[in-house]
């Protein structure tokens, strides 16, 4: 049983949530838009910032990691950051978050939602309420884990067990190597940790007070008479306090340090200094100045004459701005960056497998798995069609996204590898085709818009009621109810006739109206709901909200929503991709489109652009840009260490590799298992 | 609310290094608020994790013996094992505490627990 030491326990408890971070951002991401549950999720999020607030005020809970984690977020969006434009790491803190939320029937959220309703209107509101939040979790999880993954969101979680979101216990039975820890070794494990955290607060000058204990000494002074709207008031410190603590947990700032952020194992060799300071001018372009270079293309040349001395300090000096100047998450964004570029294969060691015989292998799910897009992408350009390269064990639904998104349709029938252009000239070419699309189904796109009429329209209604609907902002709820009461109630009057209320009535009338159990104030709500519809549709309200860019944007997802081949008759449509958006097909995928004349020149040239020409020499020659003879490719790549095992399938079954010439690379490397794998799925 | 235990007690009866307890309770006194706050709130985690880990054992064994036909045992054994546990936990503590007050350090442990999920 491997020996644990307290600071490892340490370690790996406060870095919980980044480490579920590292494992999502790492995940292969589906594009969902966020757009129509923007609101929905801003306001869940500020209720929740607003709840641990109070909570801490009223002395009876601390704000968790993941309360601070939402008021950031929340701020964020309060600022008006775009739900969309979040990190993988913030989606996910902010799934978490809601999640919590859907989870636990009785939340304060809930009792919230419903506050002013009763009776069965009460439980429709709440039903709908959840309903909603169902939805946007859905909208979450497609995200995160995406349809294409194959596994829900439960086992992705599980497989996450024991490193996020779960009691200690769980952490220390897997640090401890073992499910069948006992108890005892439990306890010690945990006592140990506990011991060195004493000696260390032990050691600790006892004057400082900590902002956390400050807080603790004004919640008792004043107890939970505070109300939500000071809590509010405080988001902005919590969310402070969420990114010092977090930065507090990655204090380090040399790059030894962050070499242990990345991975426990990592060294310089395998990552080395000139590496580590290109991959974080690359994620974080404004370090740039602190190498005191002018370009990337610059600092690139530059870099290769200075000495190793040299570059351990500019790096250090690097590290430790990105750290001292940059958010948590640009910390975690730039790490993902470079096990991204550099650390693909980071995976946990492996038990060493008996070199011979070598068993004939079926290709599991979990090889195919490791075929992203450049190799699905490299199979339709060759040709390959949909039967062929499901018969290899590929998805389906992963091979059509790939090529809704990469490959457009000619007038043959047949998918051609769609040009490349700069990033505003697509956006203006994805607009005008979404604008002939939604011609052709207009009927179908005036059904949206009504649709995202009526949610606003109740969304507004929560909002007057809890006096947040800024326009008009003379608007009251109670003026409207009782000016629509009027309309629609009545009164006896001496002779018994019925008579419309007037203004008098009301301070005899409203309180019953408010508390109404015989559904007056529904029939109110109704009519509000139904008079505000009909002024968004007719375009009356918000000077224009029909003819909004938002509302055409929410109506059009809510459309591809229903009809998913609407949205794929869009993505074939859409001929031109940007220069960074085939630069992720990866270096060695874009030279070999380009050899086998697969790719236009000048989509190439603003590709590499992106991703710099030097890359993958071995399989192209630069100057008359077609590939290398075959034999000379695999005598360049004999030469090249820790190319992936999905690569190498790949070039084979592409024909531009040998499996022997393929196999004693892997086997000089010293990767006898990948060697054997490889032969098992090429059924060797 | 007030803390049920003194740190004092907290120390003597988490399974702390001897040394470590003992160097704790003689510097007690010129310990700023902010660190005994510290100190008792990691000596809570630590009880809690205890607590919640023999809870954990006590009923799956109780589970097993019924699976197995070995014993029969009525829902208020179950309730009953907290008591138990807290006892055993407790055993160290060199004062006797009132029902009250072991009703309130239950609650605190619980209270640790929930924070922790």
């Amino acid at each position: 049983m491997p020996k644990i030491s307290p600071a490892t326990v340490g370690a790996l408890e406060s870095k919980e949530l980044t480490t579920a971070a590292f494992r999502i951002g790492r995940h292969e991401e589906r594009r969902i838009d966020f757009f129509p549950c923007q609101e929905k999720v801003k306001s869940i999020l500020s209720f929740r910032a607003r709840t641990a607030v109070k909570l801490q005020e009223s002395g009876l809970k601390m704000p968790t990691e993941l309360d601070q984690a939402t008021a950031e977020i929340s701020k964020l969006l309060r600022e008006g950051k775009n739900l969309n434009d979040l990190s993988p790491q913030q989606i996910a803190q902010a799934y978490f978050s809601i999640r919590e939320i859907d989870d636990n029937k009785q939340h304060e959220y809930w009792t919230w939602v419903v506050e002013s309703y009763s009776g069965k209107k009460r439980n429709r509101v709440l039903q709908k309420e959840r309903k909603v939040l169902k939805r946007t979790l859905g909208d979450f999880e497609r995200r995160l884990v995406g349809r294409d993954y194959g596994k829900t969101m439960e086992s992705f979680l599980c497989n996450l067990k024991g490193e996020v979101l779960t009691r200690d216990i769980l952490i220390l039975q897997r640090l401890i190597g073992s499910e069948e820890a006992t108890g005892k070794e439990i306890e010690k494990a945990r006592a140990d940790f506990c011991g060195q955290e004493i000696i260390r607060i032990l050691e600790q000058s006892g004057e400082e007070i900590s902002e956390d204990r400050i807080d603790v000494a004004k919640k008792s002074a004043n107890p939970s008479e505070r109300k939500f709207a000071t809590a509010a008031e405080r988001i902005p410190e919590l969310s402070e306090k969420g990114m010092k603590k977090r930065r507090e947990i990655a204090a380090w700032t040399r790059t030894d340090e962050l070499r242990q952020f990345i991975s426990r194992e990592i060294t310089e060799t395998e990552l080395s200094n000139h590496e580590l300071i290109l991959f974080t001018v690359q994620n974080n372009p404004d370090l740039l100045p602190v190498t005191k270079f002018q370009t990337y293309e610059a600092l690139k040349k530059g870099l290769s004459r200075k000495t190793p001395d040299q570059l351990k300090r500019m790096a250090d000096g690097l590290t430790a701005c990105l750290v001292q100047e940059h958010s948590f998450n640009s910390v975690v964004d730039t790490a993902i960056h470079i096990i991204d570029s550099k650390l693909p294969e980071i995976e946990p060691e492996v038990e060493p497998v008996e070199t011979a015989p070598i068993p004939k292998l079926e290709l599991t799910a979990e090889a195919v798995g490791k075929a992203g897009e450049p190799e699905i992408a490299l199979l339709i350009a060759e040709g390959k069609t949909e039967q062929e390269i499901i018969s290899m064990g590929l998805d389906l639904d992963k091979i059509k996204a790939v090529r809704r998104k990469y490959f457009s349709k000619d007038a043959a029938g047949q998918y051609r590898l769609k040009e490349a252009d700069e990033d505003g000239n697509v956006q203006q070419e994805k607009t005008k085709k979404e604008l002939q699309i939604k011609q052709r189904y207009q009927a179908e796109m005036e059904n949206s818009i009504d649709e995202v009429a009526k949610t606003t329209a109740i969304e507004d209604w929560l909002k007057l009621q809890r006096g947040q609907l800024d326009k008009p902002a003379e608007l009251k709820y109670e003026d409207e109810v009782w000016r629509i009461a009027k309309m629609l109630l009545s009164k006896t009057n001496a002779r018994g006739q019925k008579i419309p209320l007037e203004d008098k009535d009301r301070l005899q009338r409203f309180p019953s109206i408010l508390t109404s159990s015989g559904g007056e104030l529904s029939k109110i709500q109704k009519y509000w709901l139904d008079e505000q519809t009909r002024k968004y549709m007719s375009n009356q309200v918000e000077a224009g909200w029909r003819e909004k860019e938002e509302t055409g944007k929410a109506a059009w997802q809510q459309l591809i929503t229903k009809k998913p081949e609407i949205a794929e008759e869009y993505d074939y449509m859409v001929t031109k991709i940007t220069a960074s958006e085939l630069a992720q097909l990866k270096p060695e995928t874009i030279v070999l489109l380009k050899g086998r004349g697969k790719i236009s020149s000048s989509s190439y040239d603003k590709v590499t652009e992106e991703i710099g020409l030097d890359h993958m020499p071995e399989l192209l020659d630069l100057d008359t840009g077609r590939l290398k003879p075959k034999q000379k490719i695999a005598q360049e790549l004999a030469k090249k260490e820790g190319i992936p095992l999905s690569t190498w399938a790949f070039l084979i079954v592409l024909g531009l590799m040998g499996l022997s010439e393929a196999t004693t690379s892997l086997i000089n490397e010293k990767r006898q298992e990948d060697a054997n794998q490889l032969q098992g799925l090429l059924g060797a | 609310m007030d803390q049920p235990l003194t740190l004092k007690q907290l120390v003597q009866i988490v399974p702390l290094d001897e040394k470590i307890k003992e160097r704790a309770i003689n510097e007690e006194k010129e310990l700023g608020s902010e660190q005994k706050y510290e100190i008792s709130k990691i000596c809570w985690a630590l009880l809690s994790t205890i607590f919640e880990e023999r809870m954990r054992q006590k009923t799956q064994e109780m589970l097993k013996d019924m699976a197995d036909g070995v014993k029969e045992y009525e829902p208020e054994d179950f309730k009953k094992i907290e008591d138990e546990v807290l006892a055993d936990i407790l055993i160290q503590l060199d004062s006797v505490k009132s029902e009250k007050e072991l009703a309130d350090i239950k609650s605190q442990i619980k209270a640790t627990i929930s924070k922790k999920q």
